[in-house]
Formats: C-alpha cells, structure tokens, sequence
C-alpha cells in the first residue's frame, strides 16, 4: 500500500470515528474500504499511534489479547485498553495482542461491538472477506438444472369439435342401437377426458356450435335453453321441452358420424361410466361452466340471470325429476357468480312428474355483494314437498346448493337453521314423533336439502 | 487493493455414516427386535473377548437351557436389563395423573433397590452376585462367567464386555493438521454468544495470525456437534384456540436464519460438519437425520457445507472419528452412578456400544435387522457433544488400540470450543469467552 493511499484511508478514519462516531473494528473497515484484513489492522494500529503522540487522552480501543491460562487453556478475548495489563497478568502466557476496535467513546459496550460485524441475515456476504485462509472446497456448487417441463399443448381454437376430429372413426353399428342418453353419457364422458384439451373460455366464436354440442351434454329440456343463449327469450322449462326436441334430432344427426368414433373408441369407458352418470355429469357442469360464463358474459341478459340463479339454488329443481336434471344442470353451469362448486349429491333420477309451485325464502348474494332474501315461487314435485312437510326436523343439508352466498350469510343462515333444528329435534324426541303440524307453517328455504329427499332418490 | 486468498490445507475426507441415514420409515415394527439384532452382534464380537479371557473351559451356555443342563459354572451371554424403581414410565405418569400427590421430579434415576437381570431372546435370569450394578445400564450385552441357583437366578463370579473392537492403525501424518469441535451455540439467545461467535469466526477465518502454534491454514474442519438454535427444551404455552397455537416458536425460526448466516461465513473458509442435536429442528429419536438444506439456502451453496446425522462417522485423513450430540451420553449419565461423561465414553466404548440405553431411556428408531449403534470398528477418537465442562482423555485398549475422547462443551455456557491435532490426537480446549 502507497503512502498516499494510506494517507486517504486513515482520514477516512479519522471520519468514520470523529465525523459519524462510528465503532471501527479491523473487520468492518476491510469490508468498507475493501482492503485485507491485515491492512485494515496496520491502519488502525497506525491511526491510533499517530493519533496517540497528538491527543493521548482521546480514543478508545479494545485489543484482542490471547495466551494461556493457568489450566493450559488457550484464551482469545476482548479487553478494553484500561484493562488489557492487568488481565495480561493474569494469563499464564500471553501470545499475542492487537487492536481489535477504534471508537471516540469512552464508553465501551461489547454488545454494541458485536453489533459492528453481526451476521446480516438480509445481506449474506457473496464472496469472504479479503484476507481469509480459505480452503480448497470452499467453493460455490454447481447446480444442475432441471430438465424444462414440456410444453403445454397449445390451445386448440377450434372448439369442441377438435376432439371428435382426433380420435379415428370406427365400425358405425354401435351407434345405431345406442340411445340418446347414451350418447350424452359417452359424450360427457369424452368432454372429462378432453376436458384439458379444450379451452373454451377463449372461444367465443365457436358459440354456436358449443351451444349444438352442450345439447348432446344435457337433456331436451336444457337443449333448448342454451339454443336460446343467444337470444335473450325467456321460455318455460316445459316449453323449452318440446321446442328443443327438433333441434335435437338435427343435431343428432350431424353429429352421429363423430359420436360414432367416439363412442367405439371408448368402448371400454362405456361400461365405467354408466354407474356413476352423476359424477360425469357434475365434471361435464364443471368442464361447460367455464364456457358458459363467456358466453353469459358475451349475452348478458339480467333476467335470464336472475331465472338461473334461482333454478341453481334450488334444491328441489336439483333434486326433481330426470328431465329437469339436465335444465338445473344448465342452470348451474350458466351461473357466473360462484367461486366455488357446491357439493353435488349424486343425482339420481326422480320419478316423480307432478310439479307444484310453491312460495318459498330463498337467500342469495347479487352480483354486488348483497345478501338478498326474497319470497320466491319455486316449482317443486309434490313428494318433495310432501316430504319436507313430514321430515322437516330432519337436519337440513345447507352448504349443498349455497355457493353463491358468502360466508357470513352462510353462517347466519345456518345458525338460524340449526337453532331452528335443535328445538326441533328435542321436540322429536319429546313426542316421540314429529310436530309437523306447527312446524311445516315455517318456511323452508328452497334450497335446502332434506334427509329425506336424499333417501327417496334410492 | 486485493490480496490472494491463502490457501488452507485440505485432506481426504470420508462420510461413514450411512448407517445411521439408510433407514426405512417403517414404525409399525417392536422394539424388542432391536435387542435380538443387537445380541446377534454382540454374541460374535463376545466370542473372540470370551476366548480370551476364560479360554474354552466353561461351556457357553444359552439362558433357556440353563437350568436343562446342570453345569457347575457355564458362560453365559445376554442383554443386561436393569430393573429401576424410579426408572420413568409411562405407566407410573398416568396413575400420577390420576393421584393428587405430586411426583417429585427425579433427573438421577438409581436407587440401592435396583437389580440387574441377564436376558436373551427367550428366557431371562436375576444377576446375583458381586457385580458393579451402578456402573452398568440396561442394553449392555455381556458375557457371564457363573452357576445357576435356581428359581431364575443367576450367580455371577465374573464377567466381560466386548470391549475395543479392532483398530484399523493410524496414519502417520507429517504436518499437524487440526479439527475443531464446537457445540450447543443456542442462537436463540443471540445476544449472548454473539461476541465470542464473532471472534471465533475471525480466528477461524485467519484474521488474528497463529496464536499458540496452532496454524490457522491447518485448521481442516469444523464439526458443529448439535444443539445450534437451542440449548434447552422450552414448552411452548398450550392454549384453548385452534388458531393461535404455534407449532414453533418465532425465535427458533429466527435462530435458524442466523444458523444459516453464520454457516456461510464459515463456510466460505472452511469445510463445516453440522450435526442435528437435542433440540435442533430435525427428529427426535436417533438416530437424528441431517438437517434440510432448505433451512440453511445461503449456506448450502457452498460444497464445504455437509450437513451430517446424528451420531456422526468419519475418517479425516485416515483418522476414524465418532461422536454424537450428547444425548447417549446424558441418558447413561441419568441411569447409573458414573459422574463424569468421560467416563461414560470410555463405557461406551468398552460396551462396543454408541448408546446402549436406547431404546429403552433413550428415544430410538425401531431397527428390526440391524442395530447401527454397535460399535464394529474401533475409533481413533470419539467425542460427545453438550456437556457441561470440557474434558478430555486418551485411553487405550488391550490390543494397542489408542482413542482420545473427547467431551466438548456447551459453547453458550462456556464459551469453549475443542480442538484436535490429527497427527498426534492432542486435543486442547479454546476459551473465547469475553474477560
């Protein structure tokens, strides 16, 4: 080191101590001036001696003393300056001392020195301090990387009818026996299977014939219904029925050469997949729901909203009969507000025909967030309604068909029915059987499940 | 301005210890198996003890056939047991729980009332006769020289252990080349050790130039001997709420950030050995596997950063090293009347056994087809971790075998590391405590 370097690093010394009354420790001005840690010493013994022959009062500084004790044990400490003869003494052997820190202060605080070179958590130090014995091994690893993920399929624009191009076509005898709840259930079941493959949400172009395909997805009644997308009509459940029917065998036909293929190569899922028709329905909602919300969102008709949401959450239309099962399907697929999916039971087909229309409370959050209680009709079947005149002390199932609700609504509304079904049920238990009498005037909430409307699906 | 980086002397190093990491997960096995392993084992390294001690006089004789054949003195080989009243059960805890007295809090757990048994795979028999019953703890297998009297018991006249197992000869090495040994930092009270750590850091990292003769640049490794966030078990508050129950305590997690600080300081120096301890965040039972590199991501980058089990075997320049954390040893210092844990190693030792106390005091995993705690090859040294003072001692075995021992301190306690000359296992203690 020249001396007019060493002249500029001691009057930075002198500026870290006097200027910002800073502990300078041999360490800390190494790193700070990025010099050897040797150096840094030899300019602060250099710094305090000059200093010294000029101020001898001033300055502060705490050694580093070593040697032997009287068991033979090798000690290395901190000792301040005042100090350092008499704990020299009463080492057996001293080795060595250095300066270790330089401070303006008289006050010497250990923990604020060590505070000078802590261990940054935040800053880890890349490289060792200059001056350090390193060892050979002491290097950086080298990370192998991981293999790249392949890429993701590119989205394919073309809709759903890709995914009947893929597959080749087979022997056409299949189809011909086959009925048309057959082909929905086998085409459900390709949709879960092609389900990753399809980006629905990004086509809006293919609107149309999405809407001709989700027909083979849901029964006449709901053909109808997404037909009628586009246009913002509203139509009865039973009108749509029998609108939708021609259009059905149409669509039938058009596409039978492409269900054929389908439903040959997946000859094998054919049987898995009748056993548990609602679970593939419920995947088939789910794959059709996202494509549906861009459509609702492409065709925004409050009405028809509101006419879904209110089918949706409603459990008796979700609980009626086999040919609303595909409407309140559609339904539930069209309705945008939902973060999540309720809990479907499995849907099992309903005989029973006989709808009533009856005035029920039904709770739901609007699209700006309000809680909304209102006094609807809602179509149920008569046994349904029978049912939960009789069984309605049963524990209702509420979380099921509420996911459009928040929270807090949920909570409330469930406290309100769970109180509602204690009493009840102590009262079940008094007279040994149900005061339905008192009880069917209170109002259930549409979109409750009852026990019973579960175990009269069986 | 920039100096070259000194080199520091480096030399071969080899990890022994896959024993202690190769282990199934498999928990649903009976602890009593670890005990037939391990007298399997035992059995053979006590043959060649046996020969030499009695020769081939007595007849060795299994306990089940004991009282079938009725020999005037046999030898007979098993695990001792010892049967203590204040030994803690869990058993005794429930009835506690139930009673309105409270226990007292027992850390020493002989009594005058216990009594030794010898045992085996199928039969076991009551140890009477002169023999030192405080020295010795359950799990030790041994070999005993006696008569049976009957009624399941068992006179002993005399007795062995396996003792020093074959020594591979230690290299001669031309250079001193050093090991430190440091334990118990307990970084959850920071503050404390935080000087001491600084100056041990410097010195390590050559900064202070030699002192005593101990050449810093042949300074090879650095074993971290367990115990770093924490020294003591703190019982985290139980509370009623679900919500604000916290499964570790925030200090802890700030421990182990300045763990990772302060291994990568060291690291970028020096090739660092970490070892799980007590209550350092890997599992309880031995054997302790290493520790996750994602607690430490600043270190880890560095090669010299090997993260170890607990305990830990090594060969340093051809010279073998074993050791562990501490808990053997405090766990045999609990259940018998030995005062100094040097003097624990050195039965350890002679038992050829790391911790014979497991799994009976001594958490353990239920080893089913072997007990890697037995120990086969003889150490050059071997040491324990977090005891209370630092001690050392060279011992030596009846076939030439040369061990030092070595105990080494709670660094937060005594601000002490231990460090070991290879070439001629010197091994002396640093103070860095601040006067």
């Amino acid at each position: 080191m020249d001396s007019a370097t060493e002249d500029v690093y001691l009057q930075k010394i002198e500026e870290f101590v006097y200027d910002e009354d800073k502990i300078v420790t041999f360490k800390w001005l190494s790193i700070t001036l990025d010099i050897s840690v040797h150096d840094s010493r030899r300019l602060l013994e250099k710094y305090v001696s000059d200093h010294r022959s000029q101020k001898p009062q001033e300055l502060s500084v705490i050694h580093l003393l070593s040697g032997t004790d009287d068991n033979n044990q090798l000690v290395i400490t901190l000792v301040n300056e005042n100090e350092l003869e008499d704990k020299s003494d009463a080492l057996n052997k001293v080795l060595n001392k250095q300066i270790y820190s330089v401070q303006k202060s008289k006050q010497v605080d250990v923990d604020a020195l060590s505070l000078v070179d802590y261990f940054d958590i935040h800053k880890p130090r890349e490289v060792p301090i200059v001056g350090s014995i390193r060892g050979k091994n002491c290097i950086k690893r080298i990370f192998k990387q991981k293999k790249a993920l392949p890429p993701p399929p590119p989205p394919t624009n073309k809709g759903k009818t890709s995914f009947f191009t893929k597959i080749p076509p087979k022997s056409s005898e299949k189809v011909d026996t086959k009925t048309k709840e057959d082909t929905v259930s086998v085409s459900n079941s390709l949709v879960t299977k092609e389900k990753s493959n399809l980006n629905i949400r990004q086509n809006n172009t293919a609107k149309p014939k999405q809407n001709g395909i989700a027909n083979f997805f849901t029964k006449g009644a709901d053909i109808k219904k997404v037909e009628e997308r586009p246009k913002p009509e509203a139509a009865e459940k039973s009108e749509e029925n029998e609108s939708v029917t021609d259009k059905i065998s149409e669509d039938s036909k058009t596409l039978k050469g492409r269900i054929q293929s389908l439903v040959d190569s997946d000859s094998d899922s054919e049987d898995i997949i009748s056993p548990t028709p609602n679970v593939e329905r419920q995947k088939s909602r789910r794959s059709i729901k996202r494509q549906k919300k861009d459509n609702r969102k492409d065709a925004p008709s409050p009405k028809r909203r509101k006419r879904i949401i209110q089918n949706d959450s409603d459990s008796d239309d979700i609980f009626g009969n086999d040919e609303k099962m595909d409407e309140v399907e559609e339904n539930t697929i069209e309705r945008s507000d939902e973060d999540s999916e309720p809990a479907f039971k499995p849907q099992l087909p309903l005989p029973p025909k006989n709808k009533k229309r009856k005035w029920v409370d039904r709770t739901y959050t609007d699209e700006e967030g309000f809680v909304i209680t209102r006094k609807e009709f809602v179509e149920v079947s008569d046994s349904e309604s029978e049912t939960e005149k009789t069984k309605e002390n049963e524990p209702v199932k509420q979380n099921l068909s509420k996911p459009e609700m928040k929270p807090q609504a949920t909570t409330e509304h469930n406290k309100l029915n769970k109180s509602d079904n204690e009493t009840s049920n102590d009262n079940k238990v008094v007279n040994g059987k149900t005061k339905g009498g008192a009880k069917n005037k209170k109002p259930i909430a549409s979109n409750q499940q009852t026990l019973m409307s579960f175990f009269k699906r069986k | 301005m920039k100096e070259s980086v000194a080199d520091r002397l480096s030399t071969d190093y080899k990890n022994l210890s896959e024993r202690f990491t190769k282990q199934t997960k498999n928990f649903t096995k009976q602890y009593c198996s670890i005990y037939t392993v391990r007298l399997g084992k035992m059995r053979n390294l006590l043959k060649n003890r046996i020969k030499k001690k009695w020769g081939e006089q007595y007849p060795i004789c299994e306990l089940h056939k004991l009282s079938e054949n009725d020999y005037p003195k046999c030898i007979v080989v098993g695990t001792l047991f010892k049967d203590q009243k204040l030994k803690p059960s869990v058993l005794k805890q429930l009835a506690e729980a139930n009673s309105l007295v409270p226990q007292p809090v027992y850390t020493h757990y002989t009594d005058d009332s216990d009594t030794l048994f010898i045992e085996d795979e199928l039969q076991r028999f009551q140890m009477i006769g002169d023999i030192d019953k405080a020295s010795l703890v359950t799990g030790i297998s041994c070999a005993l020289l006696g008569r049976d009297l009957g009624q399941g018991k068992f006179e002993v006249e005399d007795y062995c252990f396996a003792d020093f197992q074959p020594q591979i000869e230690r290299p001669l090495l031309e250079d001193d080349m050093y090991v430190i040994f440091i334990s118990g930092l307990d970084l959850v009270h920071f503050q404390k050790v935080s000087p001491s750590l600084q100056i041990f850091c410097s010195w390590v990292s050559g900064f202070f130039g030699n002192i005593n003769d101990i050449d810093v640049s042949k300074i090879v490794r650095l074993v971290i001997a367990g115990n770093s966030t924490k020294i003591v078990h703190e019982k985290i508050k139980t509370t009623m709420s679900l919500t604000s129950r916290a499964t570790e305590l925030p200090e802890v997690i700030e421990s182990v950030k300045l763990f990772d600080s302060l291994l990568l300081e060291l690291a970028q120096v020096i090739e660092v050995d970490v070892m799980p301890g007590e209550h350092d965040p890997s599992n309880h039972v031995l054997p302790q596997q290493v520790m996750h590199h994602c607690m430490f991501p600043k270190s880890m980058m560095y090669k010299s950063l090997n993260q170890v089990p607990n305990p830990y075997e090594c060969q340093i320049g051809g010279v073998r090293i074993l050791g562990s954390s501490g808990q053997p040893v405090t766990n045999i210092l609990g259940f018998c009347d030995i005062q100094e844990p040097i003097d624990a190693l050195e039965r350890c030792l002679k038992w050829s056994h790391i911790a014979p106390t497991a799994p009976d005091t001594l958490g353990c995993y239920p080893f089913y087809d072997n007990d890697p705690f037995v120990i086969e090859n003889c150490p050059h040294v071997m040491f324990a971790g977090n005891q209370e003072k630092f001690s050392t001692k060279l011992c030596k075995g009846e076939d030439g075998q040369e061990v030092r021992l070595m105990c080494i301190p709670e660094f937060a306690n005594t601000f002490t590391v231990g460090v070991l000359n290879l070439k001629n296992l010197n091994c002396i203690p640093v103070s860095l405590r601040i006067l």
